[in-house]
């Protein structure tokens, strides 16, 4: 009767189940886990927060300052962060044993200093993002520590100099 | 008087031993499922827990907490009654005792059916009636085999249907697949015992394993009586064989399914009865 | 367009139909109120089945109310899409269940959720619960989707018997809700409530939360057993709108882990299906071995379940050597202990009795009902989506689709049996013939306003979206999972049986509620009325 075998193929299986948590995990290299930004490669730009679906990172303005939050609770494990960040600052770590009773635990933030216009005081965007775009690209420091209003009005006030526009003044 | 201190040493050992027999019945299912499965004694550490809870009466009330409380009375009594038979086979007639034992089985299980039937539960009514189903169904012919055994005869072709009888009469009564269908699944939602819990659900629990106890005592003992053995000999060897066939049993509810409701009387008559029949015949033909 | 094609069409346009819009395998008819029973009936005899239907607010882009009836002839790999626009004030359309049986839920749902109106049938809250307060219709556009309308609960049951009803149980997995009425042991009809856990996804896409790339994500978490079906069909009806071509070796990749879904989720409804008939080895060793394509899917593409890999133009993760190997020997370890398995399950007498003969759907009815997946192929119906309307890689391999014509419970076993065994063959071959190359397009433009229908045979059978394409998110995207055209068949299959053999047939469609299903038996000769537990087995009537 081949129903019987059910206990050969028993016999030559053994045990499958693991005494989690006293035993390892099974986890393969490519698991998703939680994520971490490093506080000093992160810029502020907030590619993260648009890419999210579910909204786990959040870039918000805070006092002085610009703060990059990410509520575990929210996180699907995607990476899709880690994927689009310009600086490389987030890492897909393997945690998946994140329960906590305590909320604040599942929060973590990275707060950024906002840079404001030289000359009018509007705030334009983190400062480590200001000085990566900075290191980056041909733009002058110059231009790139005023907000957009500024900047244009500054580039419009240049072009009318070189095209003879009258009460040019210095810039 | 030895053979009372004798009834009580089998009944407290029952008791003691059939969780633990449990327990290594779902070890040995792990085992076929490729599992780790529970520690030996989880059965014990269940009743434990479930002695330490609150104790919350159902609707049924206090007719509800005695039937359940009389049941397990009754299933003790049995367990040690059952002791007493070999030494009845021995002695030739049908006693005292041999009937007890027909009778506190018929209650206990007689208790099951009405007070599940009795709760406003559905499932309940629903399990008690399938209950009763399978009790017709098995019942009659497990006392009929085993008074056949136990009023002797030294046919061996008598002894021997009988034994056939018996041992799948028994094997219903211990309410495993493919006969489990009173409780239905084996997820929260039983059958009779759904308006159980805590410490009622305990002793429910502790009947029920102590049912597959006599269960698998009966046959011991049939199997041993049908060998040739006597007296306290076969007591003995009934006691000894008893987690042998405690283990056949598990087995066999571990390799098969759970059969219809519909289905199950039908089987069991169709096979036991013309079973008994032979038996009666045989025994009519004279020796 | 081919000719047989061409024939329809034509015929269609010769019953009132005005033709919008003809693409490569989709066919866009407007068609008027009046003439649209006549059209549904012609395509119905022609051969074509109905895939669903959907309810669109198209104020926006055309001013109207519309319905689509999306039908498709898979014997020629199209399909036919009937819209009928209706203004505003005057939001109604004439049933087509007469002629198309398989309408009746996806009808009332667009009464539900965009209110046009059905006339021509009995109208019941399909999707929306009852207390909901009439003319909010959530799919409509000026609806926000963070909208809470004021609702009145009702603090009494309205149940007659005082037995606690309702589908939430503990011991449920999934709510959801079954009237059998019975006579005697026979069920002599069968009600069925559903739509409990709702979450308004398809409406959900349409808010400001979402773009285009975001959605693949959400479409993965509708099933928590097929979800790369949704997400690749997703990403499909967004391709072929946009018209995105996406590279060779990334529609191989997706059609290796669709099929590695599909092994997934037949292992698991094996031990379900065992589980329910008492059989719990079967249960376990179904589910251990499933548990090879698990960890395998955890190591293709880093989340044993809601896989993340997919992203409109291809997939985010690329099959290195190494993981081409790992899926090789998964698949063997796999095939040996399922064939063994598959012996001794089917050896066992309960499954052969309790399989066999019971839960009969005819060919007829399944038709009729349009019914997808394993359901139609153990009733007769040569229909997988995958060799109807080819997509991705799957025309590069070579393989059975399984029929059967007993349309009995054991007949949708052995149907999911073979095509696991189908599945490690195609999943084989892909591996053999997969390209080399990018695995997404470098960048893509979606423009909007473009309508496609894209179809995925997922484990449970056809999974249909139709999605009107918007700015920079989707502006209609209507999901048919297989299961919601499955379950009206129930009623066919459960009407003139008997009762015990209710949880094995309600389980043998594969829904996607658990099968432990909370059931009210009416008795029609008694006049009353009980709850059981359907699984398991359910007792003859004791009245």
């Amino acid at each position: 009767m081949s129903l019987v075998k059910i206990l050969e193929i028993a016999l030559k299986t053994g045990r499958v189940t693991r005494r989690y948590p006293a035993e390892e995990p099974l986890l393969t290299p490519e698991f998703r886990g939680s994520i971490e930004v490093d506080p000093a490669k992160c810029w502020g730009c907030g590619a993260c927060v648009k890419v999210c679906p579910p909204n786990a990172l959040t870039l918000t303005p805070s006092g002085k300052g610009l703060v990059l939050e990410y509520f575990v609770g929210r996180c699907v494990f995607c990476g899709m962060c880690a994927e689009v960040c310009p600086a490389k600052a987030i890492t897909v770590t393997k945690k998946f044993e994140l329960a906590s009773t305590n909320l604040r635990d599942l929060r973590s933030r990275v707060v950024h200093e906002v840079l404001r216009c030289s000359v009018c005081g509007a705030p334009i965007a983190a400062e480590a993002e200001v000085r990566a775009v900075v290191k980056a690209s041909p733009i002058s420091e110059e231009y790139a520590i005023l907000c957009p209003k500024c900047r244009k009005e500054r580039f419009s006030r240049s072009v009318g100099l070189r095209m003879g526009a009258p009460g040019g003044g210095s810039s | 008087m030895l053979h009372s201190l004798l009834a009580l040493a089998v009944l407290l050992a029952g008791v003691f031993l059939a969780p633990i027999y449990d327990g290594l019945e779902r070890k040995l299912r792990a085992a076929v499922h490729t599992r780790i499965g529970p520690p030996v004694l989880q059965t014990w550490y269940d009743l434990v827990k479930l002695f330490s809870k609150e104790l919350i009466v159902p609707e049924g009330g206090s007719w509800c907490v005695l039937s359940v409380v009389l049941e397990l009375v009754a299933l003790v009594a049995s367990v040690a009654l059952l002791s007493y038979v070999p030494l009845t086979v021995s002695s030739g007639t049908v006693g005292a005792e041999v009937v007890a034992f027909i009778v506190l089985l018929t209650v206990a299980t007689a208790l099951t059916i009405a007070r599940a039937v009795s709760q406003n539960n559905v499932y309940s009514v629903v399990g008690g009636f399938r209950e009763f189903t399978l009790a017709l169904s098995s019942e009659p012919f497990l006392i009929f085999s085993y008074l056949a055994i136990a009023t002797g005869g030294e046919r061996f072709v008598l002894k021997l249907s009988s034994l056939l009888i018996l041992a799948i009469s028994a094997y219903v009564v211990s309410g495993r697949i493919p006969y489990d269908i009173a409780e239905a699944e084996p997820e929260l939602s039983a059958g009779v015992n759904i308006e159980l819990a805590g410490p009622l659900l305990g002793i429910a629990t502790m009947s029920t394993v102590l049912k597959r106890l006599l269960a698998a005592e009966l046959t011991a003992m049939a199997l041993a009586l049908v060998a040739g053995f006597e007296g306290y000999q076969a007591l003995a060897l009934a006691l000894a064989l008893t987690p042998a066939v405690w283990v056949v049993h598990a087995l066999v509810s571990i390799l098969l399914g759970r059969t219809r409701v519909d289905i199950a009387p039908k089987t069991l008559l169709l096979t036991l009865f013309p079973l008994c029949v032979v038996t009666i015949t045989i025994y009519g033909l004279g020796p | 367009m081919t000719d047989p094609v061409f024939k329809v069409v034509e015929e269609l346009k010769g019953l009132g139909g005005v033709v919008e819009e003809i693409k490569d395998r989709e066919v866009y008819l407007a068609v008027g109120r009046d003439k649209l029973k006549s059209l549904a009936k012609a395509l119905y005899s022609a051969g074509a089945y109905l895939k669903t239907c959907a309810g669109i607010d198209e104020r926006q882009v055309q001013g109207v109310f519309s319905i689509y009836h999306i039908f498709g002839l898979d014997e020629l790999g199209v399909d036919v899409v009937l819209r009928v626009p209706v203004a505003e004030e005057d939001a109604w359309v004439p049933t087509i269940v007469p002629e198309v049986p398989a309408a009746d839920w996806c009808e009332l749902e667009a009464r539900d959720m965009v209110g046009i109106e059905i006339t021509g049938r009995p109208v019941k809250r399909l999707v929306l619960p009852e207390d909901w307060p009439e003319e909010v219709h959530p799919l409509r556009k000026d609806f926000d989707y963070s909208t809470r309308p004021p609702r009145e609960f009702r603090s009494e049951v309205a149940e007659e018997v005082g037995v606690p009803l309702g589908p939430y149980h503990p011991a449920l997995h999934e709510p959801e809700y079954f009237e059998l009425y019975v006579d005697g042991e026979k069920v002599v009809d069968v009600a069925y409530r559903g739509f409990h856990v709702h979450r308004g996804i398809e409406k959900l896409a349409e808010s400001p939360r979402f773009t285009y790339k975001q959605v693949p994500f959400l479409a993965e978490r509708i099933c928590g057993i097929c979800g790369f079906v949704h997400s690749s069909c997703y990403v499909m009806a967004v391709e072929k709108a946009a018209r995105i071509e996406v590279p060779e070796r990334a529609e191989f990749i997706r059609s290796i882990v669709l099929e590695v879904e599909r092994l997934h989720s037949h292992l698991l409804w094996l031990g379900v299906a065992a589980h329910l008939l008492g059989y719990d080895v079967g249960f376990m060793h179904a589910w251990r071995i499933r548990e090879h394509t698990m960890v395998l899917a955890e190591y293709l593409t880093g989340s044993r379940k809601t896989y993340g890999i997919n992203i409109i133009g291809g997939v985010r993760k690329d099959l290195n050597v190494d993981k081409l190997d790992k899926t090789l020997k998964t698949l063997a370890i796999v095939r040996e202990g399922f064939v063994k398995l598959a012996e001794v399950m089917l050896s066992v007498p309960q499954i052969r009795f309790r399989a066999s003969g019971t839960g009969i759907l005819s060919r007829s009815e399944a038709r009729a009902l349009s019914v997808v997946g394993p359901v139609a192929r153990a009733s007769g119906l040569y229909r997988d989506v995958r060799k109807d309307y080819p997509y991705f890689a799957y025309r590069e391999a070579s393989f059975k689709v399984p029929l059967y014509t007993e349309g009995d419970n054991l007949a949708r076993l052995l149907v999911r049996v073979e095509e696991i065994l189908e599945s490690i063959e195609i999943i084989r071959q892909l591996i053999d013939r997969l390209p080399g190359g990018p695995i997404a397009v470098e960048s893509w433009d979606v423009p909007p306003y473009r309508r496609t229908v894209a179809a995925i045979e997922a484990p449970r059978g056809e999974d249909v979206h139709f999605l009107i394409t918007g700015v920079g998110k989707p502006y209609r995207w209507r999901v048919r999972a297989p299961t919601y055209q499955n379950i009206p068949a129930l009623r066919a299959m459960l009407r003139g049986a008997p009762l015990a053999d209710a949880p094995l047939t309600i389980a043998s469609i594969d829904p996607c509620f658990s099968c432990t299903d909370r059931v009210v038996v009416y008795d029609m000769r008694a006049g009353s009325r009980r709850v059981l537990r359907i699984s398991g087995g359910v007792p003859p009537c004791p009245l």
